[in-house]
């Protein structure tokens, strides 16, 4: 994945994330910028660098949240964990990776909600939200294994 | 994805620096007012497609219910068309002479439904029509039919309409045969287009289908109009020789509007 199509994949998404907020479907959904980001971290070779995880956290914050914190703060902190830790992404078990994501969905839709005035419906989310980010990845965990095996 | 094994010092120095960062851009974005600056822009950037899809649909959705008004229409000619037709071909299948295939009404002398009281009709047992009354007939009670298809009898007569109660009233009753020569007396059983009627001796065989007749009896309906057509029997559960029969009638009130009808004096 080069640095163009990373760029044009975020801003694809941030028209994709208004669709669904106009539509009432961003409650339901998962948090398709936390999966653009487990995508990446399983397809390409080396981790971006950390200030990309920034910038990416803090171009969403701006379209999104009220104060830039939410995305900027979760995306620091996945971009540390990332480019800090001795093992790959992938070779860490399944459960290891579900407890993260379900951490990382709930600390950054609980301050999403502490920071913005969203409607009543929309708290649903913090509970939703990890369970279909973790659904998702659980999918292409076991589609990809047997590929990240041979690779290992 | 490659996992880099970064020197402890080295981890210190990029975490502190990224909080730094992270905290330079939290702080500018909240100085500037960057965030609504950049939530308007999408906005304004994706009305202009929001706009035109609307549109798009918008112009999609008249377009179908333009279509679906036309395909109603047309449904509604066909079946009244069905209707007609089938009206015919019971006629010529009991071998009676349609006076007049036609039951748009054409004229302004002739006599035809001008009003269904569906309401009463669904809720309340109570089946009506109206027609016209072209002659201004005052009073009486007639006998009217669609052809030679009994509808029921006049009830209320004002100057310009006269209420007619339809057989399948439960107030209304009628006196029947068959070709056999099975006679009896059919009462209205308040569902639509069904009357129904007992009986006490099996001496003349009746079968499913058989076409019903008015025999004259009751001094309303002259002899012959064809009322309907025998669509179930059953047998009473007290009285081993009595057998109910349920007779569809084959005028339908729903088809009713503005076709010509007939008044037998």
């Amino acid at each position: 994945m080069n640095e163009v199509f990373r760029y044009l994949s975020l801003g694809l998404l941030i028209i994709l994330n208004q669709i669904m907020l106009a539509t009432n479907l961003w409650a339901i959904s998962p948090d398709i910028f936390l999966v653009h980001t487990l995508f990446f971290t399983t397809f390409v070779k080396k981790i971006p660098n950390i200030y990309f995880f920034i910038f990416n956290g803090f171009v969403i914050d701006l379209f999104f949240s009220n104060i830039s914190m939410p995305y900027t703060i979760t995306y620091t902190l996945i971009g540390l964990y990332l480019n800090f830790s001795n093992l790959k992404w992938i070779q860490r078990s399944l459960l290891e990776q579900i407890i993260l994501i379900i951490s990382v969905s709930l600390f950054l839709n609980i301050i999403l909600f502490l920071t913005n005035d969203f409607a009543d419906g929309m708290g649903a989310r913090i509970f939703i939200n990890p369970l279909l980010n973790s659904i998702i990845w659980s999918v292409i965990f076991i589609n990809q294994r047997q590929k990240w095996l041979k690779n290992i | 994805m490659s996992a880099n094994i970064l020197p402890f010092q080295k981890k210190l120095r990029l975490a502190f620096f990224s909080f730094i960062v992270s905290g330079a851009l939290i702080y500018s974005s909240q100085n500037y007012d960057l965030n609504e600056k950049a939530q308007r822009f999408l906005v304004k950037f994706l009305n202009v497609p929001q706009q035109f899809i609307s549109q798009v649909l918008s112009e999609y959705r008249e377009f179908e219910n333009q279509k679906i008004a036309e395909l109603e229409e047309e449904i509604l000619n066909l079946q009244n068309k069905i209707y007609e037709n089938e009206l015919e071909i019971r006629s010529l299948e009991n071998s009676r002479s349609f006076n007049d295939f036609n039951f748009a009404m054409n004229e302004n002398s002739e006599t035809f439904v001008s009003s269904f009281d569906q309401m009463n009709f669904t809720c309340c047992n109570k089946h009506r029509i109206y027609i016209n009354n072209p002659d201004e007939i005052e009073d009486g009670i007639f006998a009217v039919s669609q052809g030679n298809f009994v509808i029921g009898k006049t009830k209320i007569i004002s100057t310009d309409e006269m209420e007619v109660r339809l057989l399948s009233d439960p107030d209304e009753y009628i006196s029947i045969k068959t070709t056999n020569g099975f006679f009896c007396i059919a009462k209205g059983t308040g569902k639509a287009r069904q009357i129904s009627c007992l009986n006490e001796s099996k001496a003349v065989s009746y079968t499913d289908g058989d076409t019903f007749f008015t025999t004259g009896f009751d001094g309303i309906y002259p002899p012959g109009l064809i009322v309907g057509r025998l669509k179930n029997i059953s047998s009473s559960q007290t009285n081993l020789f009595q057998q109910n029969l349920e007779i569809e009638l084959f005028f339908d009130p729903y088809q009713s509007i503005n076709k010509k009808v007939i008044l037998h004096e």
